[in-house]
């Protein structure tokens, strides 16, 4: 039996969300109830029409399924909850794609909210301490941490990454920071960007306080409070709906093994437990699904949790060869107006950290056309990549 | 070598649990040791209670000769984690890659930690930071 081809049976129909902040000091529920009044809005449809729903940071730091249907009042018959972890964009859409076109419900709202612990999480005791850390775990954590070690945080672990990238290929400080400096610039052309307002030169970027360095300060994306919602339904639901869909095109999930344990880090950097070797990027069954070629791609869309994601994950993908990420980010082609715009929306280093899900709402109102200012012309395919390997088409359709 | 201090150690200790106990208490006898698979011969890390290679249970605590060199490293030089790590700020966290193959994230200490550099030799040092961890360190070969 063939596979079952989903490419552009499944849209996003509504997307919402809340003001994004540093901090904002409402609960988890409230956020995301706020966020979905707003996606509701956005097509017009009626909250007892939602029957699937996906939460990727349950309580406290997000909600629970369970609790939402309650405060939200509606009635579900399909429902996934993720770990918490923000590497769970794609898996929630694909997630969501085959449940609506298996039939297993009919809307799926796709819910993401952050909170932090110096924020709303000051209310909730289990942010305070004594808390089981993944950097524990024998295998030690995601992003290659080993609390005991001294390396405790997502932030440091990914710096070894950096670091092991730029000594391979010679790539500077200088060109680490176009990352920054770039996404900085997008986001002052987004008035719900945590960063709009405040615009970065590399000369600011070259004078802030290193961290770890290669890391400094501005190589980390933001730790903020807010919500995001997302709407999926079927193509057939969608037209009915108030606004143009956007097509979910192409998919392929998380890459996981010894070889990409450490996931902020393409294989063959030879970090953690991987293996060292000369990375060539393999086909990516992405482009086939959508019918999209790379080349066509009008914008791309990263986790940028820290600013080397976009060179492991250009490389990953093959936008460049391995080892030309650092070139390639260079001179403004990453910058809108640029060869290939990358986060339009800012990123979650100018836009805010909401796990990617804030990149999808981007792409959906670029590809409706409602980006003003920092609309990218003609839109009509996007792509959003990580190093992890997961990838997803959005696209105008026909 | 540093003295015992069960009682005043702040930082992260390592969650000991039965499948990995033999390897810490090793390291408590300043013996570095890893395991090897009785079936295909593959030694493993992390510490794990399979063989990653063909699932094999069955093993033996092969001792190594704490020889290895530097791959890569940074320099922490702000503790965003947790904040017990401010009094070894500057610190270095490193990729140790072992003489017998397996690569270890871990700290060279016993040195200025912007005197590092690549490929240089390391051996291993034992940090008794209670009575009941010891951590496997490093520091430049004598
Ligand atoms: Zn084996």
């Amino acid at each position: 039996m063939a596979p079952l081809d989903l490419r552009n049976q499944a849209c996003i129909v509504g997307v919402g969300t809340t003001e994004f902040g540093r901090i904002l000091d409402k609960s988890p529920v409230r956020l995301q109830v706020q966020a979905f009044r707003n996606a509701l809005d956005d097509c017009g449809l009626d909250k007892n029409e939602v029957d699937g729903f996906i939460t990727a940071f349950g309580s406290p730091r997000g909600v629970d399924f369970d609790e939402f249907t309650a405060h939200a009042g509606i009635n579900i018959k399909w429902t996934n909850q993720y770990w918490d972890h923000g590497r769970w964009g794609t898996t929630s859409i694909i997630a969501a794609a085959t449940a609506v076109t298996s039939g297993v419900a009919n809307y799926v709202l796709i819910a993401n909210t952050n909170t932090v612990p110096r924020g709303y999480g000051k209310a909730f005791s289990q942010f305070s301490g004594g808390r089981w850390s993944e950097g524990l775990r024998d295998a030690g954590g995601g992003q290659g941490q080993l609390d005991y070690h001294g390396l405790d945080t997502p932030g440091a672990a990914t710096s070894l990454v950096a670091r092991n990238y730029m000594t391979r290929y010679g790539a500077t400080d200088e060109e680490l920071g176009s990352i920054a400096v770039a996404f900085r610039k997008n986001a002052q052309l987004n008035p719900n960007a945590i960063m709009y307002g405040k615009p970065m030169t590399i000369e600011d970027y070259m004078s802030s306080r290193f961290i770890s360095p290669p890391f400094r300060l501005f190589d980390y994306c933001l730790t903020n409070e807010g919500s995001v919602s997302i709407i999926v339904t079927t193509v057939e639901r969608a037209l009915a709906l108030k606004k143009k869909p956007v097509f979910i095109s192409g998919f392929q999930g998380i890459h996981n093994g010894r070889n990409d344990f450490v996931f902020f880090a393409r294989p063959g950097l030879g970090v953690g437990m991987q293996e060292e070797f000369d990375y060539v990027a393999p086909p990516q069954r992405v482009y086939e699904m959508a019918q999209v070629d790379q080349k066509d791609i009008d914008a791309l869309y990263v986790y940028d949790a820290f600013s080397t994601n976009t060179w492991t994950a250009l490389e990953r993908f093959g936008f460049c060869p391995a080892g030309e990420a650092h070139n390639f980010t260079q001179n403004g082609r990453i910058e809108l107006g640029g060869e290939l715009p990358i986060n339009s929306n800012g990123g979650l280093m100018s836009e805010g950290h909401f796990s990617g899900y804030n990149h999808f709402v981007e792409m959906t109102r670029q590809l409706r056309g409602e980006c003003g200012e920092r609309q990218v012309p003609n839109a009509e395919a996007l792509q959003w990549i990580t190093p992890f390997g997961d990838s997803m088409i959005l696209t105008k359709g026909q | 070598m540093v003295a015992s201090r069960t009682g005043s150690y702040k930082k992260p200790l390592p969650v000991i649990h039965p499948d990995n106990a033999p390897y810490w208490a090793a390291t408590k006898k300043h013996e570095l040791r890893l395991q090897r698979c009785t079936d295909c011969k593959t030694l493993r890390y992390p510490v794990s209670p399979v063989c990653w290679k063909c699932l094999s249970e069955a093993v033996e605590w092969e001792l190594l000769s704490g020889k290895g060199t530097l791959r890569s490293w940074i320099v922490v030089e702000a503790a965003t984690g947790n904040p017990a790590w401010s009094e070894d700020i500057p610190y270095v966290v490193a990729l140790v890659d072992l003489e017998e193959g397996p690569r270890l994230t871990t700290n060279v200490v016993q040195t200025d930690p912007y005197s590092l550099t690549y490929g240089m030799p390391l051996e291993v040092v034992f940090d008794d930071v209670t009575d009941e961890v010891t951590l496997v360190k490093f520091k430049p070969a004598s």
